[in-house]
């Protein structure tokens, strides 16, 4: 199956510091094999479009993965694995883009629940901001009213998603999105819904193969 | 599918599951939350960078590193916290 692996620089596991042999021009990397006994507490782990936004990286890799298929639903583990292309179109820029993308839908959630509840001046306000600063300060400003409660700790979320834009940490900042989607619908699963609109964000954006869906597991 | 995000790890808790982790005595769910927390905080990236570099620097310590009077030494003040 074709799936994709996010690594460190230098196409290293993040978590082992194993370093994965690399394709060359001609031919795909050497497959890596987990001895059978360790499966799947020890494997190799790929994930699908959808899986994607939880493990972003330096680099991203498609990958095979074959062998016996251990399906999580943030993870797909195999018992062997090969490194297939360096998807080089994946950057600083584009993970940027991606946190932008996120940090604005959930402005744009926050607004429409603050409408929703009678403050249409303080969702117009959120709505105008255009920039990320813009947008912290923006959402800090309507915290700090003393207010404990719902819609303070919803626009919260903004201020900190925000805040990690700022600081290019773009998969904080794809998790507190996320998680703000939870808070505000009070449902798990609109949580995850929103890890698999990331993940098909990034798949268009850069132009991925299609891969199994994580939903059908 | 179950929700993901229910796997939340706080950095408290990667703290006190990080032995487990490099025994690889953790469960798969285990440590797909330790592992995910990862991705997103640098702090405790950093803590796993140290444990592992303090193992390593550990390992390459052997017995007879020690000049004999530094063991004697050692022996004496072991002998003296466990009668005192």
């Amino acid at each position: 199956m074709i799936a994709f692996k996010f690594l460190a620089r230098g196409a290293v596991g993040p978590f082992t510091g194993f370093e994965w042999p690399t394709p060359s021009a001609s031919s795909p990397g050497v497959w890596v094999e987990v001895p059978p006994a360790s499966f799947p507490n020890r494997g190799i782990h790929g994930c699908l479009v959808e899986q994607l936004p939880y493990w972003l990286d330096e680099e991203l890799w498609e990958a095979e993965l074959d062998g016996v298929v251990h399906h999580t639903p943030m993870q797909v583990i195999t018992s062997r694995g090969r490194l297939l292309r360096h998807v080089v179109s994946w950057t600083e820029e584009v993970a940027a883009e991606l946190a932008l993308a996120c940090l604005f839908k959930a402005r744009d959630a926050a607004a429409d629940l603050l409408q929703r509840n009678r403050r249409g001046k303080d969702a117009d306000q959120l709505s105008a901001c255009a920039d990320v600063a813009q947008l912290e300060r923006a959402a800090r400003a309507m915290t700090t009213t003393g207010e404990a409660n719902f819609l303070a700790n919803l626009i919260g979320y903004v201020a900190d998603a925000a805040k990690r834009a700022k600081m290019n940490h773009v998969g904080t900042v794809c998790y507190v999105t996320a998680d703000l989607a939870r808070v505000a619908s009070g449902s798990p699963e609109a949580a995850v819904s929103e890890r698999i609109w990331q993940g098909r964000w990034i798949a268009a954006r850069l132009q991925l193969p299609q891969t199994d869906s994580a939903r059908s597991v | 599918m179950s929700s993901a995000l229910s796997t939340d790890l706080a950095c408290k808790e990667l703290v006190e599951l990080v032995t487990d982790y490099l025994e690889q005595t953790l469960s798969l769910e285990e440590q797909t939350r330790f592992e995910h927390h990862l991705t997103m905080c640098r702090a405790c990236k950093e803590y796993l960078r140290q444990i592992r570099s303090t193992i390593d620097i550990s390992r390459k310590l052997a017995e007879h590193a020690l000049p004999p009077e530094v063991q004697d030494e050692l022996l004496a003040v072991f002998r003296r916290w466990k009668t005192g």
